[in-house]
């Protein structure tokens, strides 16, 4: 995920499948940009550096990442290059925005069953919205109001998850709350951990395998 | 009785203790060694991300101080002269070596920023770390040694490999002896991207492209003799052997192809311009062809307000144009591609320029596309305003007589409805001032009111589209005087006063828009001579720096005017209208041409475009001897080149690490981490201003 941030492509002209108050995604979050990081490429030949990457919770609530390696443009009629706006990522390649099934989606952390981020902001502030409303600024152009992007996942240990039917995890998971800009860092998971502490009907010991983690990942300037 | 059973179960409970005794030891073993290797490979990883991060922010450091540097050089010398017009060049080969053009500097010990020790980034660490030449010319800016197509970077042997600049806490130190204080060391050089043509607004493409002798451009030959833009510059005027170009080298044997060209083009512009064939293949309509692939291209680089700075919005079958994100990018594009790697010398992706004069304190270029009001007379209603705002005249229109008199203008100011008898001074003129007012601004303060409308007239005597010869009316409340354009017919005026000067034999009057502000060159500064476009101590040249046909604040495309690369300004020349309508330069002509071009620039660094007019003088007469065709190079660089905004690239390469113990020279560093960016900047050498950069991470 490092790597994948830090190779995120930065341009006012390009698309970004993000949270923002417009996409306010409650629950698991859903995020797709480009990178120049490696893919799975078509077979067709004439690779790109660029790849679509993409990170979702499927519906076995574990983490997938995509990384979709995109051929030049007018290689193939099929296989779509990165596109610049107008065009969207979500138009260009639905699976990447949505719960469809893609062959380019891999398990990455079968323990991970909650996935939330949200942004620091070029002037300290977190937000849900990767763009500096106080200066003005009315959408995503670039990610150039963006420092970082903060990734919280709360995972549960393989034995525990034996013990957690998919409707209790699915409760749980909803019962944990998304991020909200009146959070300060460190806010989200101690919220996480409250729901944790406060949950009945699931086994003590199932509820201990729960950890949260917390990361930065700063954006490429 | 019966024998004692004790002593063989005592056996039997021993052994089968003993082996799960030995069970525990062998798990218990097992444990600690798994644990001893987890904990082993945590300790690894923690490390290497520790010193990744150590190193990425040694970079960056580096990056910054740097960058301070550069901008601290703007700072102590605000007063822009020849000697300040470019970076401060060192590190760079000796006069007796092959020259590097787009080298500008590199670390070296002695250097003017005094932090650079004395060990060359190509020594082996004490853990066999070492900076080859190929990769330090990785990004293909120095010219390769070898001529041969096996992908190998390996530079001229006149290019010498950064030394290190070593890191304490306290900073960079020039240290003569290994020090433990060491935290790590970084190399730089520093390459001149505004060299290079952005390969995202550069070329264009053929019809048909091959055979080579057979390139066609696949637009209007016309179009491209007038050079609106970078996206019309020639690139099979590219050489690709010899690799090194000198002022004395003689024709290349060898040049970019125009099917490569395609192949970029039709890639980068694939949702415009709307070629045929697939990636590799490109097809374009041939430069006849009505709303085909040639129409498309020009309306889209022909535009007078675009930036270039971002993609396209056209789209075409779910795809759109593309842009060159980064150099890396651009090198995996031509290993697709196919083309020759002794191109990427010529080519870049980063290029910015804020679009503003050079010398006084207008600051923004006056838009030719103002002269279209005259296209059509009497003007409209919204074109007559346009006009009393941008040139401080109203029209009268003919009379039929008898005594017929032609339709003409009266000089009456931005605001008034009489004839003015002056132009009032410049002061605090904008780049919405009138012309006559922005004229006398530039022009010498002994130009007369008449002399500067007689150029205003023979403006719009090249941009009007009748063949009268125009004339301005001024002064009053007496008779008026008048101020002669030159057309291709004669004055229709019953009472002239004074009379027009005896007419040129022969003139070149365009009737159409202006595609380039070098094209104000074919306007008389009376009725015998043109505009000074050709001279150094000219003093209608900084005319070339106040008007633009591109009119975008900031843009991108615009080549350094004080490049080295003979090839660069050799694919601008080349197709260039020497004649009007559509005598052109040959490449060849091109090539000789800008290698006396660079040969002046490199004699004394143009500070604006006003120079254009010295190049052009120095440039020769490879394209005729006319007015007209000497001034080819005018009608191409004043357009397509600038002085005022530095486009650097920056290869800086980091490493953490350490000086052990027992470190006897400089070069026995144990190298930990490592990282290298290639950081793209502009910054305007007038203000100091940084107008953008780009950080590309490289990853090798």
């Amino acid at each position: 995920m490092i790597v994948d941030f830090a190779q995120m492509l930065r341009r006012s002209d390009i698309d970004y499948y993000v949270k923002s108050f417009a996409n306010t995604q409650p629950g698991n979050d859903q995020i797709a940009f480009y990178s120049t990081v490696p893919g799975y490429y078509p077979s067709t030949g004439s690779q790109s550096s660029v790849s679509l990457v993409a990170y979702r919770i499927n519906a076995q609530n574990k983490l997938e990442r995509m990384s979709k390696g995109l051929v030049w443009n007018g290689v193939s009629a099929t296989n779509a290059p990165i596109v610049f706006l107008p065009l969207t990522i979500s138009a260009t390649w639905p699976a990447a925005t949505s719960t469809t099934v893609d062959i380019d989606y891999e398990l990455v952390a079968s323990q991970i069953f909650r996935f939330e981020y949200a942004y620091l902001l070029n002037d300290g502030t977190l937000s849900d919205t990767p763009w500096a409303t106080s200066a003005g600024h009315i959408n995503v152009n670039g990610m150039q109001d963006v420092t970082a992007i903060i990734v919280s996942i709360a995972l549960i240990d393989s034995k525990s998850r034996t013990l957690i039917a998919d409707s209790q995890l699915s409760t749980l998971l909803n019962n944990m709350p998304d991020f909200a800009p009146s959070m300060n860092p460190g806010d989200l998971v101690a919220q996480w951990q409250s729901v944790i502490d406060g949950t009945t009907g699931i086994p003590r010991p199932a509820l201990q395998g729960i950890r949260f983690y917390e990361r930065y990942f700063r954006l490429l300037k | 009785m019966k024998p004692r059973s004790g002593p063989s179960r005592n056996f039997q409970q021993e052994g089968a203790a003993l082996v799960i005794i030995l069970a525990f030891v062998v798990l218990l073993t097992g444990l600690v060694i798994a644990y001893l290797s987890r904990t082993i490979t945590d300790r690894q990883l923690a490390k290497s991300s520790f010193e990744d991060t150590a190193a990425d922010l040694l970079a960056r450091s580096s990056l910054d101080i740097i960058v301070s540097d550069l901008k601290q050089e703007i700072a102590d010398s605000p007063a822009v002269s020849v000697s300040n017009i470019q970076p401060r060049s060192f590190g760079t080969p000796a006069p007796a070596l092959t020259a590097i053009p787009n080298l500008i500097r590199r670390s070296v010990l002695g250097d003017p920023t005094g932090r650079t020790s004395n060990v060359n980034s190509t020594a082996a660490s004490v853990n066999g770390r070492s900076i080859s030449l190929p990769r330090w010319n990785s990004h293909y800016l120095v010219p390769r040694a070898s001529t041969s197509t096996t992908v190998d970077s390996t530079p001229v042997s006149s290019f010498t490999a950064p030394d290190w600049v070593l890191v304490t806490p306290d900073g960079p130190q020039v240290l003569a002896t290994a020090a433990p204080t060491v935290i790590g060391r970084y190399g730089f050089a520093v390459f001149n991207e505004g060299n290079l043509f952005d390969l995202n607004v550069a070329g264009f493409p053929f019809s048909p492209a091959s055979p080579a002798s057979s390139a066609t451009p696949g637009i209007p030959s016309t179009d491209v003799g007038r050079k609106g833009g970078v996206a019309l510059a020639d690139l099979t005027g590219l050489p690709t052997s010899p690799t090194v170009i000198t002022t004395s080298t003689s024709t290349p044997s060898s040049w970019h192809s125009a099917s490569a060209t395609n192949d970029i083009v039709g890639w980068r512009n694939f949702a415009s311009v709307q070629p045929s064939g697939s990636f590799g293949n490109f097809t374009f309509d041939s430069a006849g062809a009505p709303i085909g692939t040639g129409t498309r291209f020009l309306n889209l680089f022909l535009s007078t307000n675009s930036s270039f700075l971002t993609v396209s919005t056209a789209t075409s079958s779910n795809r759109t144009d593309q842009a060159l994100l980064s150099r890396g990018e651009l090198l995996k594009l031509r290993g697709s591609i196919g083309f020759s790697q002794n191109v990427l010398q010529y080519l870049g992706t980063f290029s910015r320029e804020i679009n503003r004069p050079t010398s006084g304190a207008v600051t923004a270029r006056w838009p030719l596309s103002r002269f279209d009001n005259f296209a059509t007379t009497p003007p409209s209603t919204a074109n007559a305003v346009a006009i009393q705002t941008y040139f401080g005249l109203s029209y009268i229109a003919a009379v039929s007589g008898p005594p017929a008199v032609g339709e003409h203008w009266e000089y009456v100011g931005t605001s008034g409805s009489t004839r003015q008898s002056a132009i009032p001074t410049a002061s605090g003129a904008t780049v919405d001032s009138d012309l006559p007012t922005l004229l006398r601004n530039v022009l010498p303060s002994a130009a007369s009111t008449g002399e500067i409308l007689s150029i205003v007239a023979s403006l719009i005597d090249q941009r009007d589209t009748n063949s009268d010869t125009t004339w301005i009316e001024f002064g009053g409340p007496g008779p008026a005087q008048k101020a002669y354009g030159v057309d291709v017919n004669p004055v229709v005026d019953p009472s002239p006063s004074p009379s027009p000067a005896p007419r040129p034999a022969s003139v070149v009057v365009l009737n159409r828009a202006f595609r380039n502000v070098g094209e104000l060159g074919y306007a008389y500064r009376n009725a015998a001579t043109t505009l000074d476009f050709l001279t150094s101590t000219s003093t209608d040249a900084p005319l070339l720096d106040l008007f633009t046909f591109n009119t975008a604040s900031i843009r991108a495309g615009t080549i350094n005017l004080n490049t080295g690369n003979i090839a660069v300004i050799t694919a601008l020349l080349t197709g260039a209208t020497t004649s009007e309508p559509s005598t052109i330069a040959s490449r060849t002509n091109a090539y000789h041409a800008a290698q006396n071009i660079v040969n002046e620039s490199n004699r004394q660094n143009a500070i604006g475009r006003a120079d254009v007019a010295r190049l052009a003088g120095a440039g020769g007469t490879f394209f005729g001897s006319s007015d007209e065709a000497r001034k080819t190079v005018v009608r191409t660089l004043a357009e397509l080149a600038q002085t005022r905004t530095w486009n650097l690239m920056i290869d800086v390469i980091a490493q953490s690490g350490r000086y052990p113990p027992n470190a006897s020279n400089l070069a026995q560093f144990v190298v930990q981490g490592e990282k290298r960016y290639w950081l793209h900047i502009a910054i305007d050498r007038f203000t100091g201003q940084v107008i953008d950069q780009q950080l590309e991470a490289v990853y090798e």
